[in-house]
């Protein structure tokens, strides 16, 4: 919760706002904002009015509008990112861009496709997928996700493992800058003279402007495509057979873990046959040319059989791969079901530490007592724990993020990141500094200047520290940091 | 602080030989860009140097342009200024290595020869194309990359994260060590291509992929370029093994010495083929079936090595990259052969990623600015870019060898903010930065 | 039974089951056409939540967007976390009705509802006016007149939605139940025996045909689900505890339902009915024997059809079948059994068609929006608008499983100038067995 002095929004700024975009495009009644006070986690924070536009213009004079009134604006596409970044931290207008969701153009040829910000992910798969093609990046909310937050968060998913997370995917980009401006950055070849603004843009997590048009890379789709299931007793032996394959030089193209507790959750949720009495299951996906995911699978099959896996199984036809699948992609909101909240962590570490990690993760969730269900993006060496809790339980919430931010310590103090793909948004932004020191902070902030951006511009997002933006978990994170001692990191 | 008036020797040696000592020499024609020869040649011998050095250089006004291998210099407008080329050639060591994650962490002034080595030791390599004698650094910062991207991507793709000397000499991270990261902001993409003009690159740590199993290239000739053009896109739609594909010209194949005929007009589609013997196999099959009424050439792997080393070596003369979308490539590269670089000069092209590579003929230098601004025009209406790679100082100064760019301001207000008294390699970037 | 007090609100254990990640936006119909979080499950069930919190009050704005659900619950399929959508947004609008706070338009619904459904009688009535209005010209001469346009908001529009009626009501055959080894009661419903009496005779031939007697109380009452939808959840645990009462007493092995919003409701009575002590347990028992008829026929496995129906059928899935029961492929099963039958699957086929009970009254605006897309799926599905259909020449079919689905396909037919006709799968089975009819 941001509790703040928040400038009033007066009617003539909704006027004002209403004659750009129309009456009915922007709301303002506190019944209806409350709709816009969260995505996908646990931070909350009620903005003052939510616009909705349909094209660049739009939103150029939006942002001024805002702006000019000193009001602070805040992007948001499905609301379902998992690190607070569509959360109006300060209030201030909300930028929806839902209704921005035209496929411009596809062009086979070239095999790309130029989209509106508000196209849902595997939209685009599905409206491509007669010229045999895809787009790669599939994160788990890929049904209703849009393409201007997966850019926004440089968004990855299991099969980023062999191709890439959304930034490997993005040719070009229309963006409204802070200011208001509307400007590309790259185009439709892969390589285009000046700075790379196109790569600094994809992940910045709206901070540097509003992506108005995308313009994407699709893939050809596989000749063939095999999916196994290997089932073990222990964690450990699945995560010591991820590091393996991985170490003999096999690159999967999704290479997904998932332990007990996520088992336990999935499987009477969406029966999609993962045994009740494993320790973890790998879900492990080769793909392309059908000679060399033979002998892909061949050697996964080796390395899981060597590192005790009880069983290993393959998908025989497509229904049953989506089966597999659809456990996977559910996981995280299938946990629903066994706790009223969890609080999904997205950190990385190095792959040959994942069993430690692993391990380290399940201490701190006893030493806690909160159950701790993992799936992880286990190729790429990308944990997802999610903290079992209640946040009715008086104190529950503030442990809970003690829990986590020992967790992303524990990632940190492996050589690892706080993210791989969730982005820092508004609710890891203490952590930042664990990782990066103020220098490497202040460059960071250069790039902001550079774009225009100000205090008010999608305000408590990515940097520690920001003009009223709170020091809401500064406390347990120092305490956190102390315990792990001053040289852990840096 | 205005930097307009170059300023005295005194300046610069004074500023930079407390810190360095023998590592300031004096400069030499061999570190001259563009006929410039700086007056200083700077080797600090550790990171701690160099960034002294650069921050002692940027308080007294010294333009300084970092120095790796000296492979990619020809690339870039001609300097406004240059006092002192910054050698990074004794920062090469490995700082961490970690075979089994596939990721490296290196110093900058590290060339890909000696990085290749010691990632051979373990079945792995960084899929980068660069000269061996590029450094590490060096190439990030001018994007080197060749046909490995029709499989790997491009530079910017295996980056994971780096150290930069920022102009005013402090030390800033990017990225991280881990393959998959979204903290923060994606510095490395911003520094990959930056021709060091926002700092000079210290570190880099890649994620790194094993060495095929079996490799070997098939040559195969096609009576027109178009022909060859149309060949390499039919077997692209087939997802076969391949690591690279080239269209090579006449005049191309006999610099390269192929060891395949081919009559002038004609081209030759090379494939390198990579991966487990089975997958090897069925890409031989197919293509050689797509090539059914070509004269082919088969090379094995060692031969396959240093044919595609070769292929990556500069044409030579006045040289030009079009990055296109990769459908543009038949018809950008037709109007080539029509005539319009002078017939007969070097092209090569990788038409699955969209990238053309032409040397222009020996021309007055106003016929030559004609020919660029004039193909240029076709690539930016195919929706791509031409940048010219190398090229005389009299043509330098007649164009902008970038061309215009999107989003200029922008990438002013970025060099301000990194560099504000255009300490690096001022004015060799685009729109003069 | 009548002045009962019971607090209909949803409770913080079924709202906390959200945890918001979004999965039911692309699912959700009214998301799917306004880009708005507010018209969304995700929206509603977090408005509905700060409202039992008091955070907010029922204003008009927050009760249109709790309106425009169409509670078609296909963002409980979506839902990885079991949210009960549809029991959520049922308590909602009881606990708004309840409150008193709810807008004159739910009052008056609700208030005519639970004047008319009750009471078989009343609703004969009520269609014997309608058809009157139909056969006697006095139609033709409304619309000619154009005295509709005089007519309040929604009136107007809601009259086209009225199929042409049948001359007769359905009336239970009686038949020799006793010749039958296993026996399975029918619910007529409150309206389907007036706008369909052909699905309930369909209905009867094929359970019977499959050796299964059937047998239709008289004393059996309208479902409650109009009600419930609706918010009165007191009229609707009324006609429940009726319903429980003399379906058990008619020691049938099955309820079989024909149409799939009553079906939903049916096997939800347990949950309805929960806090009376007199009925919970009863009421338990009871859904657990309700069946829809395509899931009944499917399960048995039915006899196979000899006859065969040439023709290309496409089949909508009804929302409480598919979402509500969770049958989706018994139809589809039975579709393909038929000898002939082309089965072509319709794009978002699981997507609402915008009739949702009295919906298509209450929000005529929305629900033609979803029919338009839903008939533009339907041309192309079936290749309405270039006419090349297979050899036999039969216009296609849209086949399923719910009279208010029928109702509205058969509109958006007309609406659109498309050929084709709307029947309930059963009857295409019956047509196949070689009944009189088709």
């Amino acid at each position: 919760m941001v509790e703040n002095e928040i400038k009033t929004l007066d009617k003539g700024v909704i006027r004002s706002l209403e004659r750009v975009v129309g009456r009915e495009a922007v709301l303002w009644r506190p019944e209806e904002l409350i709709a816009f006070e969260y995505d996908g986690t646990i931070d909350r924070a009620r903005p003052q009015a939510v616009v909705f536009p349909t094209n660049a213009e739009h939103v150029a004079e939006v942002v001024r509008i805002a702006l000019d009134a000193g009001l602070p604006v805040t992007p948001r596409g499905a609301g379902t990112g998992l690190s607070g970044g569509a959360v109006a931290a300060l209030g201030g207008v909300v930028v929806a861009l839902t209704r921005m969701k035209r496929i411009i153009e596809v062009d086979s040829e070239n095999r790309l496709a130029v989209v509106e910000p508000g196209v849902v992910n595997l939209e685009l798969s599905k409206a491509v997928a007669s010229y045999n093609l895809y787009y790669a990046p599939d994160p788990s909310s890929q049904r209703v996700c849009t393409l201007g937050g997966n850019v926004a968060e440089n968004a990855g998913g299991p099969h980023c493992l062999a191709y890439g997370v959304t930034t490997n995917h993005v040719l070009g980009l229309e963006v409204v800058t802070p200011e208001g401006e509307i400007v590309w950055l790259g185009g439709r070849a892969r390589e285009t003279p000046g700075y790379d603004l196109r790569g600094v843009f994809v992940g910045s997590e709206g901070t540097l402007g509003i992506v108005t048009k995308i313009v994407l890379r699709l893939l050809r789709r596989p000749e063939a495509t095999r999916t196994l299931l290997a089932i073990f007793d222990e964690v450990d032996q699945a995560s010591a057979a991820v590091s393996s394959i991985i170490g003999r030089g096999v690159v999967p193209a999704a290479l997904e873990m998932m332990d007990a507790e996520v088992i336990r959750a999935v499987e009477p949720a969406l029966h999609v046959g993962y045994p009740l009495d494993a320790g973890a299951v790998l879900l492990i996906e080769v793909d392309g040319l059908r000679e060399t995911i033979a002998e892909q699978a061949s050697a996964v099959r080796e390395v899981c059989d060597a590192e005790g896996a009880r069983e290993v199984r393959e998908a025989e036809e497509d229904a049953e791969r989506e089966q597999l699948w659809a456990g996977r992609k559910g996981a995280i909101g299938a946990l629903g079901r066994l706790a009223p909240n969890y609080y999904v962590l997205d950190g990385v570490v190095p792959r040959t530490k994942l069993p430690a990690v692993l391990r380290e993760v399940y201490a701190i969730g006893e030493r806690y007592g909160f159950p701790i269900a993992n799936v992880l993006h286990a190729g790429d060496g990308n944990l997802h724990p999610n903290v079992l809790f209640d946040e009715r339980k008086p104190g529950e919430t503030a442990r809970v993020l003690q829990a986590g931010a020992e967790i992303m310590r524990a990632c940190v103090d492996a050589g690892g990141s706080i993210t791989g793909e969730h982005g820092v948004g508004y609710e890891k932004r203490s952590f930042l500094k664990w990782i990066f020191s103020d220098a490497d902070i202040a460059a960071m902030a250069k790039v902001k200047a550079a774009f225009g951006s100000s205090e008010l511009y999608n305000p408590c997002k990515l940097f520690p520290t920001g003009k009223g933006c709170g020091e809401v978990s500064q406390a347990q994170v120092d305490r956190v940091m102390k315990q792990a001692g001053p040289d852990a990191y840096i | 602080m205005s930097t307009n008036a170059p300023p005295d020797t005194d300046t610069a040696e004074s500023a930079l030989r407390p810190i360095l000592g023998d590592g300031l020499a004096g400069g030499e024609a061999e570190f001259a860009v563009d006929g410039l020869t700086p007056r200083y040649v700077a080797t600090p011998s550790s990171v701690d140097e160099l960034t002294a050095a650069l921050a002692a250089a940027n308080e007294a006004g010294v333009a300084v342009i970092p120095w790796g291998g000296g492979c990619h210099m020809a690339l870039g407008n001609v300097p406004s200024r240059y006092d002192v080329a910054l050698r990074t050639t004794k920062l090469d060591g490995v700082i961490e290595y970690e075979a089994a994650d596939l990721t490296v962490t290196v110093e900058a002034g590290m060339t890909f020869e000696q990085l290749g080595a010691i990632l051979a030791e373990h079945g792995q390599f960084l899929p980068i194309d660069a000269p061996g004698q590029a450094t590490i650094g060096g190439a990030l910062a001018a994007a080197a990359g060749g046909p490995s991207q029709h499989a790997y991507g491009l530079a910017r793709d295996w980056l994971l994260g780096c150290r930069i000397a920022q102009a005013d000499g402090v030390l800033v991270r990017g990225g991280g060590r881990v393959v998959k990261n979204v903290a923060g902001y994606d510095l490395p993409r911003l520094i990959v291509g930056s021709l060091g003009t926002l700092g000079v690159i210290v570190e880099a740590t890649f994620k790194l992929t094993p060495l095929p199993a079996t490799e070997e290239t098939l040559l195969a000739v096609h009576p027109s370029l178009g022909a060859t053009a149309d060949a390499i896109l039919a077997a692209d739609e087939r997802g076969l093994a391949l690591t690279a594909a080239a269209l090579i010209d006449a005049p191309a194949a006999a610099e390269l010495n192929t060891g395949i005929d081919i009559d002038p007009g004609a081209g030759i589609a090379a494939y390198r083929i990579a991966g487990g013997a089975a997958a090897v196999e069925r890409t031989r099959k197919d293509l050689a079936a797509l090539s059914v009424d070509s004269a082919t050439l088969l090379l094995d792997g060692d031969r396959t090595a240093s044919f595609w080393r070769r292929l990556n070596e500069t044409l030579g003369g006045v040289e030009l990259k079009a990055s296109l979308p990769p459908a543009a490539v038949r018809g950008f590269v037709a109007t080539l052969a029509d005539g319009d670089a002078g017939a007969g000069m070097p092209l090569i092209a990788y038409p699955t990623v969209g990238v053309v590579r032409v040397a222009l003929a020996d021309a007055e230098t106003d016929e030559m600015a004609s020919i660029v601004e004039r193909l240029r025009a076709n690539a930016i209406a195919a929706g791509g870019s031409l940048v010219v790679t190398r090229a005389p100082v009299e043509l330098k100064r007649r164009i902008d060898v970038w061309g215009e760019v999107d989003a200029l301001a922008l990438m002013r207000n970025l060099k301000q903010q990194f560099d504000p008294e255009s300490t690096l390699n001022p004015g060799r970037f685009v729109g003069g930065i | 039974m009548a002045g009962e007090t019971i607090d209909d609100r949803p409770s913080q254990e079924a709202l906390s089951k959200c945890v918001h990640c979004g999965f039911c936006l692309q699912e959700c119909p009214t998301y799917l056409q306004l880009g708005l979080e507010t018209d969304s499950p995700r929206g509603r069930i977090h408005m509905i939540e700060a409202l039992t919190d008091d955070k907010i009050s029922a204003t008009p704005t927050l009760t249109q967007h709790l309106d425009l659900c169409l509670q078609c619950r296909a963002c409980e399929t979506a839902c990885p976390s079991g949210v009960e959508f549809g029991s959520i947004m049922e308590s909602a609008r009881a606990m708004i009705v309840q409150s008193g706070e709810a807008p004159w338009s739910w009052k008056i619904r609700t208030r005519l509802l639970a004047a008319l459904l009750p009471y078989p009688k009343r609703i004969a009535a009520l269609f014997i006016g309608l058809r009157l209005y139909q056969r006697t010209g006095m139609q033709w001469l409304v619309r000619a007149s154009r005295v509709l346009r005089l007519l309040p908001g929604g009136l107007a529009e809601a009259e086209s939605m009225l199929p042409e009626l049948p001359a007769r009501r359905f009336e239970m055959p009686s038949g020799d139940g006793d010749a039958y080894d296993r026996t399975v009661a029918l619910l007529t419903g409150c309206v389907m025996p007036h706008l369909y009496p052909r699905t309930h005779e369909a209905t009867v031939r094929v359970l019977e045909r499959n050796g299964i007697g059937v047998v239709a109380p008289p004393e059996q009452r309208c479902c409650g689900a109009l009600s419930l939808h609706a918010g009165d959840r007191l009229t609707a645990r009324d006609l429940a505890r009726l319903n429980v009462d003399v379906f058990l007493a008619s020691g049938v092995e099955a309820v079989i339902v024909n149409s799939a919003g009553c079906g939903a409701t049916m096997k939800e009575y347990g949950e309805l009915l929960a806090a009376d002590p007199a009925y919970a347990e009863k009421a338990v028992r009871f859904s657990s024997m309700v069946r829809d008829v395509t899931e009944f026929l499917a399960e048995l496995p039915i006899q196979p059809p000899e006859r065969g129906v040439e023709q290309r059928v496409t089949y909508q899935d009804s929302c409480h079948l598919v979402h509500g029961q969770r049958v989706r492929s018994a139809p589809r099963t039975l579709l393909r059994s038929i000898p002939g039958l082309e089965l072509v699957e319709l794009e978002g086929a699981d997507r609402c068609c915008g009739s949702a009970g009295i919906y298509s009254f209450a929000q005529r605006e929305m629900s033609l929006r979803l029919l338009d897309e839903k008939m533009r799926d339907v041309a192309s599905a079936l290749d309405l608008r270039t006419g090349r259909w297979p050899d036999t020449g039969n216009a296609p079919v849209i086949a399923t499983a719910n009279p208010g689905c029928m109702m509205q396909l058969e509109a958006g037919l007309r609406r659109h100038r498309l050929p084709g006709r709307v029947v309930h799968v059963v009857e295409l089975l019956d047509e196949a067995y070689g009944a009189a009819g088709g």
